[in-house]
Protein backbone atom coordinates (compact mmCIF):
# COMPACT_ATOMS: atom_id res chain seq x y z
CA UNK A 1 0.00 0.00 0.00
CA UNK A 2 2.60 2.45 1.09
CA UNK A 3 5.26 1.78 -1.89
CA UNK A 4 2.33 2.02 -4.13
CA UNK A 5 2.05 5.78 -2.93
CA UNK A 6 6.01 6.14 -2.88
CA UNK A 7 6.05 4.96 -6.25
CA UNK A 8 3.42 7.67 -7.82
CA UNK A 9 4.92 10.61 -5.26
CA UNK A 10 8.62 9.79 -6.95
CA UNK A 11 6.91 9.74 -10.74
CA UNK A 12 5.05 12.97 -10.07
CA UNK A 13 8.32 14.19 -8.95
CA UNK A 14 9.77 13.03 -11.47
CA UNK A 15 7.61 14.62 -14.18
CA UNK A 16 7.57 17.98 -12.32
CA UNK A 17 11.63 17.47 -12.08
CA UNK A 18 12.51 16.84 -15.26
CA UNK A 19 9.91 19.01 -17.35
CA UNK A 20 9.85 22.09 -15.10
CA UNK A 21 12.00 22.66 -12.38
CA UNK A 22 15.16 24.35 -13.68
CA UNK A 23 12.95 27.09 -15.35
CA UNK A 24 11.29 27.77 -11.60
CA UNK A 25 14.54 27.91 -10.56
CA UNK A 26 16.35 30.41 -13.08
CA UNK A 27 13.14 32.73 -13.14
CA UNK A 28 13.52 33.24 -9.61
CA UNK A 29 17.55 33.79 -9.47
CA UNK A 30 17.11 36.21 -12.35
CA UNK A 31 13.96 37.91 -9.91
CA UNK A 32 16.51 37.28 -7.08
CA UNK A 33 19.81 39.09 -8.83
CA UNK A 34 17.39 41.75 -9.82
CA UNK A 35 16.13 42.57 -6.12
CA UNK A 36 19.58 42.95 -4.99
CA UNK A 37 20.33 45.13 -7.63
CA UNK A 38 17.03 47.32 -7.25
CA UNK A 39 17.29 47.52 -3.51
CA UNK A 40 21.46 48.63 -3.72
CA UNK A 41 20.10 51.78 -4.81
CA UNK A 42 17.29 52.34 -2.43
CA UNK A 43 18.14 51.57 0.96
CA UNK A 44 19.82 53.71 3.08
CA UNK A 45 21.47 51.14 5.35
CA UNK A 46 22.71 47.68 4.82
CA UNK A 47 20.73 46.52 7.59
CA UNK A 48 17.58 48.14 6.06
CA UNK A 49 18.68 46.72 2.56
CA UNK A 50 18.94 42.96 4.46
CA UNK A 51 15.55 43.50 5.71
CA UNK A 52 13.99 44.80 2.61
CA UNK A 53 15.61 42.05 0.47
CA UNK A 54 14.39 38.99 2.94
CA UNK A 55 10.62 40.77 3.11
CA UNK A 56 10.44 40.92 -0.56
CA UNK A 57 12.36 37.56 -1.20
CA UNK A 58 10.45 35.62 1.48
CA UNK A 59 6.99 37.01 -0.21
CA UNK A 60 8.28 36.18 -3.67
CA UNK A 61 8.67 32.64 -2.55
CA UNK A 62 5.22 32.42 -1.31
CA UNK A 63 3.55 33.73 -4.53
CA UNK A 64 6.46 31.32 -6.59
CA UNK A 65 5.38 28.54 -4.48
CA UNK A 66 1.57 29.22 -5.10
CA UNK A 67 2.01 29.36 -8.14
CA UNK A 68 3.96 25.98 -8.35
CA UNK A 69 1.57 24.31 -6.10
CA UNK A 70 -1.39 25.45 -8.32
CA UNK A 71 0.27 24.73 -11.72
CA UNK A 72 1.39 21.35 -10.70
CA UNK A 73 -1.56 20.55 -8.70
CA UNK A 74 -4.18 21.56 -10.36
CA UNK A 75 -3.02 19.31 -13.70
CA UNK A 76 -0.80 16.73 -12.26
CA UNK A 77 -4.49 14.06 -12.13
CA UNK A 78 -6.34 15.70 -14.61
CA UNK A 79 -3.45 14.93 -17.28
CA UNK A 80 -3.68 11.45 -15.98
CA UNK A 81 -7.40 11.32 -16.73
CA UNK A 82 -7.20 13.14 -20.08
CA UNK A 83 -4.33 11.13 -21.54
CA UNK A 84 -6.00 7.95 -20.34
CA UNK A 85 -2.86 6.91 -18.42
CA UNK A 86 -4.63 6.73 -15.30
CA UNK A 87 -6.68 3.33 -16.91
CA UNK A 88 -3.45 1.59 -17.04
CA UNK A 89 -2.87 2.34 -13.05
CA UNK A 90 -6.29 2.16 -11.83
CA UNK A 91 -7.24 -1.42 -13.32
CA UNK A 92 -4.33 -2.62 -10.92
CA UNK A 93 -5.23 -3.80 -8.13
CA UNK A 94 -4.86 -0.60 -5.84
CA UNK A 95 -7.61 1.71 -4.41
CA UNK A 96 -8.22 4.76 -6.01
CA UNK A 97 -7.25 6.60 -2.85
CA UNK A 98 -3.74 5.67 -3.09
CA UNK A 99 -3.29 6.99 -6.47
CA UNK A 100 -4.83 10.47 -4.81
CA UNK A 101 -2.57 10.19 -2.06
CA UNK A 102 0.98 9.58 -4.00
CA UNK A 103 -0.22 12.48 -6.14
CA UNK A 104 -0.78 14.67 -3.09
CA UNK A 105 2.46 13.91 -2.05
CA UNK A 106 4.47 13.95 -5.34
CA UNK A 107 2.84 17.56 -5.94
CA UNK A 108 3.91 18.67 -2.59
CA UNK A 109 7.48 17.21 -3.02
CA UNK A 110 8.17 18.93 -5.78
CA UNK A 111 6.47 22.19 -4.67
CA UNK A 112 8.76 21.61 -1.03
CA UNK A 113 11.96 20.84 -3.37
CA UNK A 114 11.32 24.32 -5.59
CA UNK A 115 10.97 26.90 -2.30
CA UNK A 116 13.43 25.04 -0.06
CA UNK A 117 15.92 25.49 -3.34
CA UNK A 118 14.53 29.07 -3.60
CA UNK A 119 15.01 29.41 0.01
CA UNK A 120 18.82 28.19 -0.11
CA UNK A 121 19.46 30.93 -3.09
CA UNK A 122 17.81 33.59 -1.18
CA UNK A 123 20.18 32.96 2.14
CA UNK A 124 22.92 32.30 -0.54
CA UNK A 125 23.15 35.26 -1.55
CA UNK A 126 22.16 36.82 1.05
CA UNK A 127 25.54 35.69 2.49
CA UNK A 128 27.46 36.22 -0.30
CA UNK A 129 26.05 39.78 0.09
CA UNK A 130 26.02 41.00 3.92
CA UNK A 131 28.07 37.98 5.21
CA UNK A 132 25.00 37.51 7.61
CA UNK A 133 23.58 33.66 8.19
CA UNK A 134 19.63 33.99 8.63
CA UNK A 135 19.04 32.53 11.83
CA UNK A 136 15.18 31.91 11.55
CA UNK A 137 15.52 29.79 8.19
CA UNK A 138 14.36 26.60 9.77
CA UNK A 139 11.31 28.13 10.98
CA UNK A 140 10.24 29.51 7.89
CA UNK A 141 11.19 26.27 6.24
CA UNK A 142 8.88 24.29 8.32
CA UNK A 143 5.73 27.07 8.24
CA UNK A 144 6.43 27.19 4.02
CA UNK A 145 6.24 23.39 4.40
CA UNK A 146 2.76 23.50 6.19
CA UNK A 147 0.99 26.46 4.17
CA UNK A 148 1.99 24.56 1.18
CA UNK A 149 0.94 21.09 2.01
CA UNK A 150 -2.77 22.59 3.01
CA UNK A 151 -2.80 24.70 -0.96
CA UNK A 152 -1.52 21.93 -2.46
CA UNK A 153 -4.58 19.17 -1.07
CA UNK A 154 -6.75 22.24 -2.04
CA UNK A 155 -6.09 22.65 -5.53
CA UNK A 156 -5.78 19.17 -5.66
CA UNK A 157 -9.47 18.53 -5.01
CA UNK A 158 -10.45 21.56 -6.65
CA UNK A 159 -8.47 19.71 -10.05
CA UNK A 160 -11.37 17.02 -10.17
CA UNK A 161 -13.99 19.89 -11.26
CA UNK A 162 -14.61 20.03 -14.97
CA UNK A 163 -12.71 22.72 -15.61
CA UNK A 164 -9.38 24.45 -15.21
CA UNK A 165 -11.03 27.68 -14.63
CA UNK A 166 -13.34 26.51 -12.20
CA UNK A 167 -9.77 24.87 -10.28
CA UNK A 168 -7.83 27.95 -10.74
CA UNK A 169 -10.56 30.22 -9.91
CA UNK A 170 -11.75 28.16 -6.93
CA UNK A 171 -7.95 28.05 -5.94
CA UNK A 172 -7.48 31.83 -5.69
CA UNK A 173 -10.65 32.02 -3.93
CA UNK A 174 -9.61 30.16 -1.27
CA UNK A 175 -6.17 31.39 -1.13
CA UNK A 176 -7.59 35.16 -0.94
CA UNK A 177 -10.14 34.25 1.55
CA UNK A 178 -7.97 31.99 3.99
CA UNK A 179 -5.45 34.82 3.74
CA UNK A 180 -7.61 37.06 5.66
CA UNK A 181 -9.62 34.39 7.38
CA UNK A 182 -8.38 35.66 10.89
CA UNK A 183 -9.98 39.36 9.98
CA UNK A 184 -12.79 37.91 8.19
CA UNK A 185 -13.65 36.20 11.58
CA UNK A 186 -13.16 39.42 13.60
CA UNK A 187 -15.36 41.60 11.63
CA UNK A 188 -17.97 39.61 11.73
CA UNK A 189 -17.52 39.46 15.32
CA UNK A 190 -18.00 42.73 15.82
CA UNK A 191 -20.87 43.48 13.65
CA UNK A 192 -23.12 41.38 15.86
CA UNK A 193 -25.29 39.67 13.88
CA UNK A 194 -25.38 36.01 15.07
CA UNK A 195 -26.29 34.81 11.19
CA UNK A 196 -22.67 35.87 9.96
CA UNK A 197 -21.19 34.26 12.69
CA UNK A 198 -22.59 31.03 12.68
CA UNK A 199 -22.01 31.07 8.48
CA UNK A 200 -18.51 32.24 8.72
CA UNK A 201 -17.94 29.50 11.56
CA UNK A 202 -18.67 27.07 9.11
CA UNK A 203 -16.70 28.67 6.16
CA UNK A 204 -13.84 28.44 8.77
CA UNK A 205 -13.84 24.46 8.92
CA UNK A 206 -13.82 24.96 4.73
CA UNK A 207 -11.12 27.63 4.38
CA UNK A 208 -7.98 27.38 5.48
CA UNK A 209 -6.45 29.41 7.67
CA UNK A 210 -3.27 30.88 5.89
CA UNK A 211 -2.81 33.30 8.68
CA UNK A 212 -1.73 30.05 11.19
CA UNK A 213 1.49 29.72 8.92
CA UNK A 214 2.58 33.37 8.64
CA UNK A 215 5.20 33.67 10.36
CA UNK A 216 7.10 36.51 7.92
CA UNK A 217 6.17 39.34 10.45
CA UNK A 218 8.04 37.54 13.28
CA UNK A 219 11.39 36.38 11.53
CA UNK A 220 11.53 40.38 10.07
CA UNK A 221 10.79 41.67 13.17
CA UNK A 222 13.19 38.80 15.19
CA UNK A 223 11.03 37.40 17.48
CA UNK A 224 11.11 33.89 18.73
CA UNK A 225 8.68 31.52 17.31
CA UNK A 226 7.66 29.62 20.41
CA UNK A 227 6.82 25.57 20.16
CA UNK A 228 3.19 26.32 21.16
CA UNK A 229 2.96 27.96 18.43
CA UNK A 230 4.31 25.69 16.10
CA UNK A 231 2.41 22.73 17.45
CA UNK A 232 -1.08 24.36 16.70
CA UNK A 233 -0.11 25.23 12.99
CA UNK A 234 1.04 21.58 12.90
CA UNK A 235 -1.96 20.41 14.76
CA UNK A 236 -3.88 22.37 12.04
CA UNK A 237 -1.89 21.44 8.96
CA UNK A 238 -2.44 17.86 9.66
CA UNK A 239 -6.05 17.86 10.26
CA UNK A 240 -7.06 20.03 7.29
CA UNK A 241 -4.95 17.36 4.75
CA UNK A 242 -6.45 14.60 6.15
CA UNK A 243 -10.05 15.79 6.00
CA UNK A 244 -9.35 17.41 2.65
CA UNK A 245 -7.35 14.35 1.05
CA UNK A 246 -10.36 11.94 2.28
CA UNK A 247 -13.30 14.50 0.14
CA UNK A 248 -10.97 14.14 -2.51
CA UNK A 249 -10.09 10.24 -2.65
CA UNK A 250 -14.17 10.08 -1.79
CA UNK A 251 -14.68 11.97 -4.67
CA UNK A 252 -12.46 10.83 -7.48
CA UNK A 253 -13.75 7.16 -6.48
CA UNK A 254 -17.15 8.50 -7.65
CA UNK A 255 -16.20 9.92 -10.33
CA UNK A 256 -16.87 7.59 -13.88
CA UNK A 257 -13.54 7.71 -16.21
CA UNK B 1 -16.16 -24.89 -16.54
CA UNK B 2 -15.45 -22.04 -14.04
CA UNK B 3 -16.64 -18.72 -15.59
CA UNK B 4 -13.89 -16.14 -15.55
CA UNK B 5 -15.77 -13.27 -15.98
CA UNK B 6 -19.87 -12.86 -15.82
CA UNK B 7 -21.76 -9.69 -16.72
CA UNK B 8 -25.52 -10.04 -15.58
CA UNK B 9 -27.24 -7.45 -17.13
CA UNK B 10 -24.79 -4.64 -16.39
CA UNK B 11 -26.73 -1.48 -17.54
CA UNK B 12 -25.05 2.70 -17.81
CA UNK B 13 -27.32 5.31 -17.90
CA UNK B 14 -25.91 8.20 -18.51
CA UNK B 15 -27.44 12.04 -18.46
CA UNK B 16 -28.85 13.92 -14.96
CA UNK B 17 -32.22 15.35 -17.39
CA UNK B 18 -32.56 13.69 -20.28
CA UNK B 19 -31.73 10.03 -19.32
CA UNK B 20 -29.93 7.91 -22.06
CA UNK B 21 -28.56 3.84 -21.71
CA UNK B 22 -25.56 4.04 -23.10
CA UNK B 23 -25.51 0.17 -21.96
CA UNK B 24 -28.31 -1.34 -21.74
CA UNK B 25 -28.64 -5.26 -19.67
CA UNK B 26 -25.89 -6.76 -20.89
CA UNK B 27 -24.85 -10.17 -20.00
CA UNK B 28 -21.82 -12.91 -21.15
CA UNK B 29 -19.66 -14.61 -19.95
CA UNK B 30 -15.99 -15.65 -20.60
CA UNK B 31 -14.32 -18.84 -19.56
CA UNK B 32 -10.16 -19.56 -18.99
CA UNK B 33 -8.27 -19.23 -22.19
CA UNK B 34 -11.00 -17.84 -24.52
CA UNK B 35 -10.58 -15.84 -26.55
CA UNK B 36 -14.15 -13.11 -27.14
CA UNK B 37 -14.43 -10.10 -29.38
CA UNK B 38 -16.49 -7.57 -29.23
CA UNK B 39 -17.97 -5.52 -32.39
CA UNK B 40 -20.00 -2.62 -32.74
CA UNK B 41 -20.23 0.84 -35.29
CA UNK B 42 -18.57 4.00 -32.62
CA UNK B 43 -20.80 4.33 -30.01
CA UNK B 44 -22.07 0.93 -29.65
CA UNK B 45 -20.74 1.05 -25.98
CA UNK B 46 -18.24 -1.53 -26.14
CA UNK B 47 -15.68 0.82 -24.51
CA UNK B 48 -18.15 1.61 -22.08
CA UNK B 49 -19.12 -2.51 -21.47
CA UNK B 50 -15.04 -2.59 -20.58
CA UNK B 51 -14.55 -0.09 -18.32
CA UNK B 52 -17.69 -0.80 -16.20
CA UNK B 53 -16.21 -4.28 -15.69
CA UNK B 54 -12.65 -2.57 -15.36
CA UNK B 55 -14.34 -0.76 -12.29
CA UNK B 56 -13.49 2.72 -14.10
CA UNK B 57 -17.01 3.30 -14.43
CA UNK B 58 -19.72 2.86 -12.51
CA UNK B 59 -22.22 0.36 -13.63
CA UNK B 60 -25.84 1.81 -13.30
CA UNK B 61 -27.28 -1.73 -12.42
CA UNK B 62 -26.82 -5.25 -12.99
CA UNK B 63 -23.98 -7.01 -11.67
CA UNK B 64 -20.92 -8.47 -12.64
CA UNK B 65 -18.19 -10.64 -11.15
CA UNK B 66 -14.55 -11.68 -12.17
CA UNK B 67 -12.51 -14.18 -10.79
CA UNK B 68 -16.37 -14.49 -8.60
CA UNK B 69 -15.45 -11.03 -7.30
CA UNK B 70 -17.61 -8.72 -7.73
CA UNK B 71 -16.80 -5.64 -9.52
CA UNK B 72 -16.08 -2.84 -8.68
CA UNK B 73 -13.57 -3.97 -5.84
CA UNK B 74 -9.83 -4.15 -5.83
CA UNK B 75 -9.96 -8.10 -5.67
CA UNK B 76 -11.91 -8.07 -8.88
CA UNK B 77 -9.10 -6.85 -10.67
CA UNK B 78 -6.49 -8.86 -9.02
CA UNK B 79 -5.22 -10.77 -12.28
CA UNK B 80 -6.37 -8.28 -14.68
CA UNK B 81 -4.66 -6.31 -17.64
CA UNK B 82 -5.77 -3.59 -19.72
CA UNK B 83 -4.74 -2.07 -22.63
CA UNK B 84 -6.73 1.19 -23.40
CA UNK B 85 -7.15 2.68 -26.96
CA UNK B 86 -5.18 5.87 -27.80
CA UNK B 87 -3.62 6.72 -24.67
CA UNK B 88 -0.97 9.40 -24.62
CA UNK B 89 1.96 8.01 -22.52
CA UNK B 90 3.82 10.04 -20.34
CA UNK B 91 6.07 11.56 -21.88
CA UNK B 92 9.25 12.41 -19.42
CA UNK B 93 9.39 8.69 -18.78
CA UNK B 94 11.62 6.34 -20.94
CA UNK B 95 10.36 2.90 -22.05
CA UNK B 96 12.01 0.74 -19.28
CA UNK B 97 11.35 3.51 -16.34
CA UNK B 98 7.38 3.02 -17.88
CA UNK B 99 7.69 -0.61 -18.01
CA UNK B 100 8.70 -0.79 -14.31
CA UNK B 101 6.32 1.74 -12.83
CA UNK B 102 3.78 -0.25 -13.88
CA UNK B 103 5.17 -3.35 -12.50
CA UNK B 104 6.16 -2.14 -9.59
CA UNK B 105 2.77 -0.58 -8.98
CA UNK B 106 1.10 -3.97 -9.45
CA UNK B 107 3.10 -5.49 -6.61
CA UNK B 108 4.38 -8.92 -8.94
CA UNK B 109 7.80 -9.62 -8.38
CA UNK B 110 9.39 -8.54 -11.81
CA UNK B 111 12.79 -9.62 -12.50
CA UNK B 112 14.60 -7.03 -14.96
CA UNK B 113 14.86 -10.32 -16.95
CA UNK B 114 11.56 -10.63 -17.13
CA UNK B 115 10.98 -7.45 -18.23
CA UNK B 116 13.88 -7.49 -20.90
CA UNK B 117 12.45 -10.45 -22.31
CA UNK B 118 8.74 -8.56 -22.85
CA UNK B 119 10.51 -6.29 -23.91
CA UNK B 120 12.07 -7.99 -26.54
CA UNK B 121 8.51 -10.02 -27.41
CA UNK B 122 7.20 -6.83 -28.77
CA UNK B 123 10.75 -6.31 -30.40
CA UNK B 124 10.98 -3.18 -28.54
CA UNK B 125 14.32 -4.09 -26.67
CA UNK B 126 16.43 -1.83 -28.28
CA UNK B 127 14.88 0.94 -27.65
CA UNK B 128 14.33 0.18 -23.96
CA UNK B 129 15.99 3.52 -23.05
CA UNK B 130 14.01 5.93 -25.50
CA UNK B 131 12.03 8.35 -23.80
CA UNK B 132 8.34 7.67 -24.96
CA UNK B 133 7.88 10.94 -26.51
CA UNK B 134 10.47 9.79 -28.87
CA UNK B 135 8.73 6.79 -29.82
CA UNK B 136 6.05 6.08 -32.45
CA UNK B 137 2.38 5.75 -31.97
CA UNK B 138 3.20 1.83 -33.09
CA UNK B 139 6.04 1.87 -30.63
CA UNK B 140 4.03 2.83 -27.77
CA UNK B 141 1.79 0.55 -28.61
CA UNK B 142 3.95 -2.21 -28.31
CA UNK B 143 5.02 -0.89 -25.16
CA UNK B 144 1.74 -0.98 -23.86
CA UNK B 145 1.49 -4.75 -25.06
CA UNK B 146 4.16 -5.31 -23.40
CA UNK B 147 3.09 -4.00 -20.45
CA UNK B 148 0.37 -6.03 -20.14
CA UNK B 149 2.11 -9.26 -20.65
CA UNK B 150 4.17 -8.48 -17.25
CA UNK B 151 1.15 -7.82 -15.66
CA UNK B 152 1.29 -11.83 -15.05
CA UNK B 153 -3.26 -11.10 -15.64
CA UNK B 154 -5.51 -14.01 -16.10
CA UNK B 155 -7.90 -12.32 -18.03
CA UNK B 156 -6.77 -9.39 -20.55
CA UNK B 157 -9.13 -6.66 -21.97
CA UNK B 158 -7.78 -5.04 -25.23
CA UNK B 159 -9.61 -1.84 -26.38
CA UNK B 160 -8.62 -1.89 -30.44
CA UNK B 161 -5.08 -3.11 -29.84
CA UNK B 162 -4.15 -2.86 -33.54
CA UNK B 163 -4.77 0.82 -34.05
CA UNK B 164 -1.46 2.08 -35.56
CA UNK B 165 0.59 -1.08 -35.63
CA UNK B 166 2.22 -1.88 -38.78
CA UNK B 167 1.51 -5.11 -40.35
CA UNK B 168 4.05 -6.68 -38.88
CA UNK B 169 3.28 -5.42 -34.89
CA UNK B 170 -0.32 -6.76 -35.95
CA UNK B 171 0.90 -10.62 -36.65
CA UNK B 172 2.99 -10.00 -33.52
CA UNK B 173 0.08 -9.53 -31.44
CA UNK B 174 -1.81 -11.98 -33.39
CA UNK B 175 0.86 -14.39 -31.93
CA UNK B 176 0.63 -12.41 -28.70
CA UNK B 177 -3.17 -12.88 -28.21
CA UNK B 178 -2.71 -17.04 -29.77
CA UNK B 179 0.34 -17.25 -26.91
CA UNK B 180 -2.28 -16.41 -24.37
CA UNK B 181 -4.58 -18.57 -25.27
CA UNK B 182 -2.27 -21.47 -24.79
CA UNK B 183 -1.23 -20.00 -21.32
CA UNK B 184 -4.62 -20.48 -20.82
CA UNK B 185 -5.24 -16.31 -20.26
CA UNK B 186 -8.84 -14.93 -21.44
CA UNK B 187 -8.53 -12.03 -23.87
CA UNK B 188 -11.19 -9.96 -25.11
CA UNK B 189 -11.19 -7.95 -27.50
CA UNK B 190 -12.93 -5.10 -29.04
CA UNK B 191 -11.68 -4.18 -32.50
CA UNK B 192 -12.81 -2.91 -35.69
CA UNK B 193 -9.66 -4.90 -37.43
CA UNK B 194 -12.61 -7.53 -38.45
CA UNK B 195 -10.61 -9.48 -40.47
CA UNK B 196 -8.00 -10.17 -37.53
CA UNK B 197 -10.55 -11.05 -35.09
CA UNK B 198 -12.29 -13.89 -37.46
CA UNK B 199 -8.66 -15.30 -37.52
CA UNK B 200 -8.61 -15.18 -33.42
CA UNK B 201 -11.30 -15.25 -31.51
CA UNK B 202 -13.42 -18.13 -31.02
CA UNK B 203 -16.69 -16.37 -29.73
CA UNK B 204 -18.10 -12.78 -31.05
CA UNK B 205 -20.62 -10.51 -29.89
CA UNK B 206 -21.53 -7.54 -31.73
CA UNK B 207 -23.56 -4.54 -30.28
CA UNK B 208 -24.88 -1.82 -31.33
CA UNK B 209 -26.71 1.21 -29.46
CA UNK B 210 -26.11 -0.32 -26.31
CA UNK B 211 -27.38 -3.72 -26.46
CA UNK B 212 -26.13 -7.16 -27.74
CA UNK B 213 -27.41 -8.08 -30.97
CA UNK B 214 -25.58 -11.57 -31.63
CA UNK B 215 -23.56 -13.84 -28.97
CA UNK B 216 -22.33 -17.16 -30.51
CA UNK B 217 -19.39 -18.97 -31.36
CA UNK B 218 -17.87 -17.92 -34.87
CA UNK B 219 -18.43 -20.98 -36.37
CA UNK B 220 -21.93 -21.20 -35.26
CA UNK B 221 -22.60 -17.35 -36.70
CA UNK B 222 -20.91 -17.92 -40.05
CA UNK B 223 -22.11 -20.55 -40.96
CA UNK B 224 -25.40 -20.40 -43.05
CA UNK B 225 -26.68 -23.71 -43.47
CA UNK B 226 -27.23 -22.90 -46.88
CA UNK B 227 -25.09 -25.13 -49.69
CA UNK B 228 -23.85 -23.79 -53.05
CA UNK B 229 -23.78 -26.58 -55.91
CA UNK B 230 -22.63 -25.92 -59.69
CA UNK B 231 -23.64 -28.44 -62.18
CA UNK B 232 -22.63 -28.30 -65.97
CA UNK B 233 -25.02 -29.98 -68.66
CA UNK B 234 -23.21 -29.19 -71.88
CA UNK B 235 -26.89 -29.20 -73.26
CA UNK B 236 -28.91 -26.31 -72.68
CA UNK B 237 -32.27 -28.38 -72.81
CA UNK B 238 -30.88 -30.61 -70.29
CA UNK B 239 -30.40 -27.89 -67.86
CA UNK B 240 -33.70 -26.31 -68.00
CA UNK B 241 -35.11 -29.78 -67.79
CA UNK B 242 -32.94 -30.05 -64.37
CA UNK B 243 -34.30 -26.08 -63.45
CA UNK B 244 -37.68 -27.45 -64.01
CA UNK B 245 -37.47 -30.60 -61.60
CA UNK B 246 -36.06 -28.54 -58.99
CA UNK B 247 -37.91 -25.66 -59.11
CA UNK B 248 -38.90 -25.17 -55.52
CA UNK B 249 -35.00 -24.74 -54.95
CA UNK B 250 -33.55 -21.40 -55.02
CA UNK B 251 -31.09 -22.13 -58.77
CA UNK B 252 -29.96 -19.91 -61.14
CA UNK B 253 -29.62 -21.50 -64.94
CA UNK B 254 -27.00 -19.99 -67.13
CA UNK B 255 -26.65 -21.54 -70.90
CA UNK B 256 -25.78 -25.13 -69.69
CA UNK B 257 -24.79 -24.05 -65.82
CA UNK B 258 -27.03 -24.36 -63.45
CA UNK B 259 -26.08 -23.58 -59.66
CA UNK B 260 -28.06 -24.23 -56.89
CA UNK B 261 -28.21 -22.70 -53.43
CA UNK B 262 -29.92 -25.26 -50.92
CA UNK B 263 -31.36 -24.60 -47.39
CA UNK B 264 -31.93 -28.66 -47.06
CA UNK B 265 -28.99 -30.88 -47.39
CA UNK B 266 -31.57 -33.55 -47.61
CA UNK B 267 -31.48 -33.14 -51.27
CA UNK B 268 -28.01 -33.10 -52.11
CA UNK B 269 -28.52 -36.83 -53.59
CA UNK B 270 -31.26 -36.31 -55.15
CA UNK B 271 -29.89 -33.50 -56.82
CA UNK B 272 -26.98 -35.74 -57.47
CA UNK B 273 -28.71 -38.75 -59.16
CA UNK B 274 -31.14 -36.12 -61.37
CA UNK B 275 -27.99 -34.03 -62.78
CA UNK B 276 -25.79 -37.88 -63.47
CA UNK B 277 -29.27 -38.89 -65.30
CA UNK B 278 -28.97 -35.61 -67.20
CA UNK B 279 -25.13 -36.35 -68.10
CA UNK B 280 -24.32 -32.93 -65.77
CA UNK B 281 -20.86 -32.88 -64.36
CA UNK B 282 -20.61 -31.39 -60.76
CA UNK B 283 -18.33 -28.31 -61.15
CA UNK B 284 -18.84 -26.93 -57.25
CA UNK B 285 -20.10 -27.83 -53.83
CA UNK B 286 -19.42 -26.09 -50.92
CA UNK B 287 -21.29 -24.90 -47.62
CA UNK B 288 -22.29 -20.97 -47.78
CA UNK B 289 -19.97 -19.42 -45.29
CA UNK B 290 -20.07 -15.63 -44.39
CA UNK B 291 -17.06 -13.66 -43.19
CA UNK B 292 -17.06 -11.74 -40.39
CA UNK B 293 -17.26 -8.46 -41.82
CA UNK B 294 -20.42 -9.86 -44.07
CA UNK B 295 -22.07 -11.44 -40.94
CA UNK B 296 -21.56 -7.68 -38.73
CA UNK B 297 -23.22 -5.77 -41.49
CA UNK B 298 -25.71 -8.15 -41.95
CA UNK B 299 -26.59 -8.32 -37.94
CA UNK B 300 -26.17 -4.32 -38.30
CA UNK B 301 -28.84 -4.36 -40.74
CA UNK B 302 -31.57 -6.67 -39.27
CA UNK B 303 -30.82 -5.14 -35.94
CA UNK B 304 -31.74 -1.61 -38.05
CA UNK B 305 -34.79 -3.13 -39.19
Amino acid sequence: MFSRIRIITWNTFLDVARHKMLVIQFVFLGILTGLFNLFGHFATTPSLEYKMIQDVGLSVISLFGFLIALFIGSTTLRDEIQHKTIYSVLTLPMGRWELYTGKFAGTLLATVVNVLLMLVLLMGMLYYKFGVVWTGFQWIALFMLLEFSVMTSMVLLFSLANSLITCFSLSFLFVLLGSMAEHVKHLVVETGIPLLGYITDILYWFIPNLSNFNIKYKILKDLTISYSFAFSALGYAIFYLLFMLALGSYILKQKDL
Amino acid sequence: MTKILEAIEITKVVGTIKKESIVDKVSFSMEPGEVLGLLGPNGAGKTTTMKMLLGLTSITSGEAFIFGEKVPSVASRRGVGFLPEAIQHPDYLTVLEYIKYHANLSSNKVLHSDIESCLERVEMLEYKDKLLRDCSKGMRQRVDIARVLLSNAKIVFLDEPFSGLDPCGQVMLKEVINSLKEQNISVLVNSHAVGILEDICERVFIMNKGKILVNDSLPNLLDTKKYFMSIDFKDGSKAIEFSEKFKAQKLKCKGTKVEVTLTDKEIVTDILQVSNTLGGKLEKAAPIVLTLDQLFVNVLKRGES
